[in-house]
């Protein structure tokens, strides 16, 4: 990444640019103030009481993600009521005005002088996870209703390509935003894109049939009277799409361990990887700051994979259940593999010992790209629509909330585990890939092409 | 092949409503019940280049009654996009405070305890 190191001279800048994915993992000094990214992540610095470091973290990174799995079921459910449209552009509204109070909690003198400028930030960042977790939710319930079933994997793989640039855009988008405008402006800037994306949203997106669901009634201009394509007949006695109906659903349970696989692993593979590439490698992160976007590129790329493969294999005369299957146990295996080589070649477990000099920053990162674009070749989220089409909403925050829950064990868990062995990542990387393992095979035995409620 | 034949009339583009309706009922029974005793699902009929036109144009073209189901086309201009630029600011507005937090740390004298990481999912 050339463009990075032509404005590295400066020394707030080079910070603000290695501030990308890798950047808090960077232990050394400069000019005098300790990286504040330095040792949060560092069981080998002893100085820092690891434990604590690590609970305040944790308690202070789960602002955004409370607010966040709060609204999924409740976001989901919402968007099967009165639809996806209506709820994310409250969550557009929600999320944007947060982001500008993030800023003005900072800014705050009143809040400065009364030692409440912590409180408010975290507050203000619970705020942006509740509006932001109505989103995935709306967006599954809009692509159920509206996208037609055939494509209806290409259309939740391209949105989440839209999801994982959002973070790529953000990484390289923020340190020269930062550089021109100040955190201040970065904020109030992504704030700010929320007006236009609101008006285009409103302008765009389809208004709720009135009487969805409803029968068509006779006479009515335009009711398709009949299909070209008849549906299967629904089994008679389909139960409806309530919470303990859902976790009654094997084929539920299916997608939740998929969930719940799948966050564990991205979640490990954001928060510690560049803790492990600095602290186990020793990587230069100026020079690896191409790195950090490689993952989020690989993914993107994987889940628009992901949408044309299933609806092209669906296409083809493959069972939906068989595509569902095949694809996400794929998409479990190749991560599993990369991470069985990783944890074999970063370290004996336990011991903290050496990695192999096999094992290159380059072939590291390759393998964390393979595995990341891999996982998110998963097929568990059009599953959702799949089972149940009448509240793929509802069933989507089910499943997110086990999944964010599970994301948030396996940061803690990580932290806890390579403490325990003493600084080396292979037992993290062992248990993610036995998790993505295990994932795949309910998955596998569970999974389920049809529709399993009314 | 019966429904082969019979499913193009069921749409009846150019047709008045009232007739469309009349003869889509009287001929909808007869169509359901050849797709139901017929053991092959209809999507598999046709070699691989209609397997191709049926991905990009999908057999449900024709949506169920009730549906709010928009043409594939259409479904990617006003919900797809949409739904992927929102995706994307949610992720732009929590990531960019894993970089702000850099300079915000620094003025507010932050040390490493309170850092707020946002880039969580």
């Amino acid at each position: 990444m050339q463009w990075r190191m032509d404005h590295s001279t400066r020394e707030d800048e080079e910070r603000e640019c290695a501030g990308a994915v890798l950047s808090h993992a960077r232990g050394e000094k400069r000019d005098g103030t300790q990286s504040i990214f330095s040792s949060l992540n560092h069981p080998h610095i002893t100085t820092l009481p690891f434990s604590h470091a690590s609970f305040t973290q944790g308690l202070v990174q789960s602002a955004f993600l409370w607010g966040y799995t709060a609204t999924q079921f409740a976001g989901g459910r919402l968007a099967d009521a009165i639809g996806g449209r209506t709820v994310l552009a409250a969550g557009i509204v929600a999320f944007s005005l947060a982001q500008a109070g993030t800023a003005a909690a900072l800014g705050s003198p009143a809040l400065a002088a009364a030692g409440l400028t912590l409180p408010a930030v975290l507050a203000a960042r619970a705020a942006v996870g509740l509006g932001e977790g109505v989103a995935l939710p709306s967006v599954t319930a809009l692509i159920t209703a509206h996208v037609p079933p055939g494509a209806r994997a290409t259309a939740l793989g391209a949105t989440f390509a839209g999801f994982h640039s959002g973070n790529l855009v953000g990484l390289l988008a923020s340190p020269p935003l930062l550089a021109a405008a100040g955190w201040r402006g970065l904020f109030y800037v992504g704030a700010g894109a929320g007006a236009p994306l609101l008006a285009a949203w409103l302008a765009l997106v389809p208004r709720r049939k009135a009487g969805k669901g409803a029968p068509a009634v006779p006479g009515v201009p335009g009711a398709p009277a009949a299909r070209a394509v008849p549906p299967p007949a629904p089994p008679p006695s389909l139960p409806p799409p309530t919470i303990p109906n859902f976790l009654r659903s094997r084929p539920v349970w299916a997608i939740i361990a998929a969930n719940v696989a799948n966050h564990w692993g991205y979640f490990v593979f954001l928060n510690w990887l560049p803790t492990f590439f600095s602290t186990v490698l020793g990587t230069d992160l100026r020079a690896s700051a191409a790195w950090s976007v490689a993952p989020w590129a690989a993914m993107a790329c994987g889940a628009a994979g992901s949408g044309l493969v299933g609806d092209w294999a669906v296409a083809g005369g493959v069972a939906v259940r068989d595509v569902r299957r095949r694809v996400q146990v794929a998409a479990f295996g190749v991560p599993a593999v990369a991470l069985g080589v990783l944890a074999w070649l970063g370290g004996g477990v336990g011991g903290g010992a050496a990695p192999s000099r096999l094992l290159t920053p380059p072939l590291a990162c390759a393998l964390v790209t393979l595995a990341l674009g891999a996982a998110s070749l998963g097929q568990f989220v059009t599953n959702m629509g799949d089972v149940c089409p009448s509240a793929a909403g509802s069933l989507f925050g089910l499943c997110n909330t086990f999944g964010c829950a599970a994301g948030g064990a396996g940061v803690a868990g990580a932290g806890a585990l390579v403490q325990a062995s003493g600084g080396s990542f292979s037992g993290v990387f062992a248990v993610t890939a036995g998790l993505y393992l295990l994932g795949a095979a309910i998955f596998w035995g569970w999974a389920e092409g049809e529709a399993q409620f009314a | 092949m019966p429904f082969l034949r019979e499913a193009p009339s069921l749409r009846l583009p150019g047709q008045p409503p009232s007739l469309t309706l009349t003869i889509a009922r009287a001929r909808r029974a007869p169509a359901v019940a050849v797709a139901a005793t017929n053991p092959r699902p209809p999507q598999r009929r046709g070699g691989r280049r209609l397997h191709h036109h049926r991905f990009l144009h999908p057999p449900h073209a024709v949506p169920p009654a009730g549906s709010e189901e928009l043409p594939a086309g259409t479904a990617f201009t006003r919900v797809v996009t949409p739904a992927a630029l929102a995706l994307a600011l949610c992720n732009v507005d929590r990531i960019c405070l894993a970089v702000a937090i850099v300079p915000i740390a620094a003025e507010f004298g932050w040390g490493p305890a309170v850092q707020v990481r946002g880039e969580c999912v």
